[in-house]
């Protein structure tokens, strides 16, 4: 049992994540409990009390008790801790310590004086239960993000700990190795651990919790039984900054689109390694779209993605825009990739740099432009702070002004909502149909159900590297991608 | 039942040496060519080693590279002594064959370790020579960390050349040290960010407790790290006899 | 976290700043190969190190930790087959300036400047066996150019260069530290990072 009483807590350094105020909660042993709330509600926080990470490694002030089992944890040092709390985190590429798969799920036991035939054992038990027996000893660089995120889910299983902490686990995840984790967590629930996940995304979640904790303003505003918390409307839940708890439905829609093609693609075929590969022999792409790509991991979608913008060498085949012929360098200069990762993209020390970097034009000209994407963006009152300083959705609008600024023609964005809340979804889509609506051709890879539904109006289905179907929301293609977005 | 779920590391490909066995050869390997001194039949063999293990280990495209370098380098000697070049080329070409004679069978067989070995077996190797954990969890972060700059520099270097910052644009002259700052000031950023929250998920595994670590791998030696210890031998006597 | 005994954060954080003092060490030291080109390296190593190792200084507070940092580029060099020199001049270096920062309290920036540059003269060790090298490789050079050549050459290539390398790193070095720590300023604080 965790038992949190009269907890505050304030960071000392300039951390982005915000402190927590009173906060009264127990959690008995065996309940899986959901923490939620807009991006900064103090969520995250939580868990980093529960698992002694706040304040031993998150420096901060600390006030009020936080008991495990009876034990106030103030008196537990993190190693101790580590033997009853198991945590995984949102990033899977900054969690692991090892190179290869095994070492990792064994490095917790490692540390915490496992013998060497427990060992063996553990993992073993290990990657059955969490049907992984093919993903031991691989190297983890070569891993996809849900493969990682289950290695991390393994290593803490190992470990046999009572409590299990989950951090955003699923933002970086596509459906299927969600599914996957949805499993695990199954699996733990019905070993009798305690389970204890912030998450923005709630769906995949319904059926297996028993508590959801919503929170405001580092504050717990309610307290709800899952049955409760299912019948919420769902309007509700977006006024309060959450993504649906029910499962998106799409519908028909009869948006008309250009008839004619703004980009042709013939016999484009690239690859690198031995199993990845692209190969598209026709592919059209009408005037205005906002193309929504989907996909499982693996298909495909970022290597197009880097094709369509001219990153990769030795592509084959070609691609007309407007009727004219673009190679890969020529592509280089029209398009423009909001990346996953936008930290990759961010150089300068300052927002208003950062957009002025992408221009063309020069001196005052330049600068009122920018203050004007500043403005439509939101982004007036930032534009002197570094932008490595801003939260996720905040670095996302500035990647998204700093594509505005280059006035290209053709602009990706990948996954641009992974771990943002329902608020700031809805400003990126609202910045994407106001692009599409200026004439630029918008590649959008996502596996957020919630922006496809808002925004895209274009569909395109890769599967292993290879065009499985394209085209509008017409009744066959929605029903492909209600399936797509059910199928587990 | 239980019998089935046991975990077993798998098989290692060709010959399987103690990561002790090739970390204290890799050590003679490079004191005995720091001693070496115009012995070409005694390099020879020194070059053969690595060529040999790396072909065990299936990386042929290494060893023959290699391989073909030494023998030009062999050959070059050879005519030069015969004919002799020119003063400049014949200083050049002395340095690359000093290069190739005298460097290359070290860094073919780091190479050769590297590919082979896995890095927790190197810290199992460590452990058992009781070497302080204050130097194996750095080590052993290093490892880790050369593929993430590797992986972070390829797309930082992606989106450097999609926002148009590279050598001769118009940018760059306006402010040449540009490109080093967006170079190399995302990369750290990115790095060291990935950095706090390893330590964040290492520290939660229990790292630094205060419990002795064991390992999952168990280093054995075998009749291959016989066989190395005999060559060593005969080479450091060999080595001697020439010296004196 | 008040203990005077590096945790293993701080062991961590030795891994990941040595693997981008590496990195970047090794970006510039392509110009390794060619022992006529050590002065450029000195040159422009320090320069451009001192960005990971100012970073990596603002994470330092106790004892020890460049001093393994030291110890690790020791034995990298030395498994690199650059023999025991580098490696004795490395763990030196580390040693030395550990204790000097920490006369300056891991605080001070002067401090911060004359260690940092004593740390990078560790690479001075890594030329040092090229001159020896080059001493028995002189043996083969006199037969094909004459004593007069060879007398040239090593008059010129091992004595100066040592000591003239300090003097070039002890500029290199500062400056080094100064561009580090105006990144610091201008973007690792900013952003909350440093």
């Amino acid at each position: 049992m965790i038992a949190l009483k009269d907890v505050s807590f304030e960071y000392n350094s300039i951390e982005r994540s915000a402190g927590v105020y009173d906060i009264n909660l127990e959690i008995p042993s065996g309940q899986v409990l959901m923490l939620c709330g807009a991006s900064g509600c103090g969520k995250t926080t939580i868990t980093r009390l529960i698992n002694g990470l706040a304040p031993a490694y998150y420096p901060g002030d600390l006030r009020g008790k936080l008991l495990i089992d009876g034990t106030d944890s103030s008196g537990l040092s993190l190693y101790e801790l580590s033997q009853k709390i198991g945590s995984v985190f949102q990033n899977p590429r900054s969690q692991f310590f090892s190179v290869d798969s095994s070492s990792e799920i064994a490095f917790g036991c490692e540390n915490t004086g496992v013998e060497r035939e427990e060992m063996y054992r553990r993992i073993g038990r290990v990657a059955r239960d969490l049907h992984m027996e093919s993903l031991l000893d691989r190297n983890l660089f070569a891993l996809s993000g849900g493969e990682k995120q289950r290695i991390a889910c393994a290593s803490v299983a190992a470990m046999q700990p009572e409590i299990f902490i989950l951090d955003e686990p699923s933002s970086n995840l596509d459906l299927r190795t969600i599914a996957d984790l949805k499993e695990v967590i199954r699996q733990w629930k019905t070993q009798g651990k305690t389970v204890i996940i912030a998450e923005h995304r709630l769906y995949y979640l319904m059926d297996l919790i028993d508590r959801v904790i919503y929170m405001e303003k580092g504050r717990i505003i309610r307290d709800l039984s899952v049955e409760e918390f299912r019948n919420m409307d769902e309007r509700e839940l977006h006024q309060k900054g959450l993504r649906s708890q029910k499962p998106i439905h799409f519908e028909v829609k009869e948006d008309k689109l250009c008839e004619e093609d703004a980009l042709r693609f013939t016999g484009l075929s690239f690859s690198y390694g031995k199993n990845e590969f692209l190969d598209i022999p026709e592919m059209q792409i009408p005037y205005g779209a906002i193309v929504g790509v989907l996909g499982y991991n693996g298909a495909g979608k970022s290597t197009l993605a880097n094709v369509i913008c001219g990153l990769e060498k030795g592509v084959r085949g070609s691609l007309h825009y407007k009727g004219k012929e673009f190679s890969s360098k020529k592509r280089r200069k029209c398009s423009y990739m909001v990346m996953q990762d936008v930290n990759h993209q961010l150089f300068t020390e300052s927002v208003l740099e950062e957009i002025l970097l992408s221009m063309k034009e020069e001196g005052e000209a330049a600068k009122q432009r920018a203050e004007e994407i500043l403005r439509d963006l939101n982004l007036t009152e930032l534009q002197e702070l570094h932008p490595m300083s801003l939260s996720g959705g905040q670095k996302q609008r500035v990647a998204i002004g700093s594509a505005i600024a280059a006035d290209r023609d053709l602009l990706l964005f990948d996954e641009p909502t992974s771990g943002l809340d329902y608020l700031h979804m809805l400003e990126v889509s609202e910045l994407l149909k106001r692009l599409g609506r200026e004439g630029k051709t918008v590649f959008l890879i996502t596996h957020d159900p919630e922006l496809l539904r808002e925004c895209c109006n274009y569909l395109l289905f890769l599967d292993k590297g290879r065009l499985s179907w394209s085209g509008a929301w017409t009744k066959e293609n929605t029903g492909r991608v209600n399936r797509f977005f059910s199928a587990e | 039942m239980e019998e089935n779920l046991l975990y077993r590391p798998p098989k290692h490909r060709g010959l399987y040496l103690d990561p002790r066995t090739k970390l204290l050869f890799l050590f003679v390997l490079a004191t005995l060519l720091f001693l070496l001194h115009e012995n070409l039949p005694l390099n020879s063999i020194l070059v053969l080693i690595p060529i040999l293990l790396l072909l065990s280990d299936r990386q042929y495209r290494p060893a023959w590279i290699y391989g073909g370098l030494f023998i030009a380098a062999v050959l070059a000697k050879e005519f030069d002594r015969r004919m002799g070049f020119p003063y400049l080329p014949a200083m050049l070409l002395g340095l690359l064959s000093e290069l190739i004679f005298r460097f290359f069978p070290v860094f073919m067989f780091g190479y050769y370790i590297i590919k082979s070995t896995k890095p927790n077996e190197f810290i199992s190797a460590m452990e058992l020579w009781h070497i302080p954990e204050s130097f194996i969890i750095p080590v052993s972060v290093v490892f880790r960390f050369v593929p993430t700059l590797r992986e972070e520099n390829r797309s930082i270097g992606n989106a450097m050349r999609m926002r148009g910052i590279r050598f001769g644009a118009a940018k760059f002259w306006k402010n040449p040290t540009m490109i080093l700052e967006y170079r190399v000031i995302p990369l750290m950023m990115s790095v060291a960010k990935i950095g706090d929250e390893l330590s964040a998920a290492a520290l939660s595994r229990g790292l630094g407790g205060p419990k002795k670590r064991t390992c999952l791998l168990k280093p054995h030696f075998g009749i291959c790290d016989a066989g190395i210890a005999v060559l060593t031998g005969v080479l450091i006597l060999w080595t001697l006899m020439e010296r004196v | 976290m008040q203990s005077k005994n590096l945790n293993a954060k701080d062991l961590i954080h030795v891994g990941i700043y040595t693997a981008m003092y590496l990195v970047v060490f090794f970006a510039v030291g392509m110009l390794n190969a060619i022992p006529f080109l050590y002065p450029l390296e000195y040159l422009l190593s320090p320069i451009l190190t001192g960005i990971p190792f100012m970073l990596f200084l603002t994470k330092v507070e106790k004892f020890g930790m460049v001093s393994i940092m030291g110890v690790i580029l020791a034995v990298f060099w030395y498994l690199m087959g650059y023999t025991w020199i580098p490696a004795l001049t490395y763990i030196a270096a580390g040693l030395l300036a550990d204790l000097l920062f920490r006369l300056g309290k891991y605080k001070s920036f002067q401090f911060d400047i004359i260690g940092y540059w004593i740390f990078s003269c560790g690479m001075i060790g890594c030329a040092a066996p090229m001159w020896l090298l080059t001493a028995t490789y002189m043996e083969q050079v006199r037969d094909a150019m004459g004593d007069e050549y060879v007398a040239g050459l090593q008059k010129y290539m091992p004595s100066w260069m040592g000591i003239a390398g300090i003097g070039i790193i002890l500029v290199s070095s500062s400056l080094g530290a100064l561009l580090g720590r105006k990144m610091l300023k201008k973007h690792f604080e900013r952003a909350g990072i440093a």
